[in-house]
């Protein structure tokens, strides 16, 4: 698999699990912050790649 | 007991320094075990899977296989951040060098998709995997001072 955006939301994904189970105690805190951490890091990702999209790759 | 008193009990840990040794050596190995031991084995099992698959992903997609080079001090940092998967790093590590020479071995395709432990510098996902791999360690640091916290009674 080489598509960078599934690449890159898998990995969102992973880490959002374990970020959201370290730093949360209850599984409504967990739950809420897995689904916050996921979609920033999607959303940020998505951004800086639309903000990059004019520059030349060389 | 109010909230402040709660928060000055001592922890006696001298009396629970080789337990707590072991679990955060136990959970540096296998990630996840040492939840495990805490009696909490959905977590351990989450932990576990979560950071298998983001390191062997990051493996299939052309990671190299860090370890420390003089001539370039920073490897330093890429290698403390793969070994903090613990025994699969280790094992990757093993299972590249060995299969190299051994073309019969049973993981030599799977040792060839990160070509041997060097790395496939020219794939596209080369960067992805490595990142893949370090965050893996990362993550792993982070459970296991999850487990420490529990041990020490800071977290439940």
């Amino acid at each position: 698999m080489t598509s960078h955006f599934l690449l890159m939301t898998g990995f969102a994904f992973l880490t959002s699990i374990v970020i959201a189970l370290v730093t949360k105690k209850t599984p409504r805190e967990q739950w809420r912050y897995f689904w916050k951490f996921f979609a920033s890091l999607v959303a940020i990702a998505l951004l800086i790649g639309w903000i990059m999209y004019p520059f030349p790759l060389r | 007991m109010t909230e402040s008193a709660r928060k000055v009990e001592p922890v006696t840990v001298s009396s629970n320094l080789w337990y707590i040794s072991v679990l955060c050596v136990l959970g540096w190995m296998i990630p996840g075990s040492g939840h495990l031991l805490l009696k909490k084995p959905k977590r351990a099992v989450t932990f576990f899977l979560c950071i298998m698959i983001l390191f062997f992903w990051g493996m299939n997609l052309g990671a190299k296989i860090w370890h420390y080079e003089r001539q370039q001090p920073l490897t330093f940092f890429a290698m403390v951040a793969q070994t903090g998967v613990g025994t699969p790093y280790f094992v990757t590590r093993a299972v590249g060098t060995y299969a190299q020479n051994h073309s019969e071995f049973y993981f030599y395709p799977f040792a060839g998709r990160f070509n041997f432990g060097q790395g496939v510098i020219s794939n596209i996902t080369f960067e992805y995997g490595n990142t893949f791999t370090w965050v893996a360690g990362l993550l792993n640091f982070l459970v296991i001072l999850d487990a420490f916290d529990i041990v020490m009674k800071r977290k439940e």
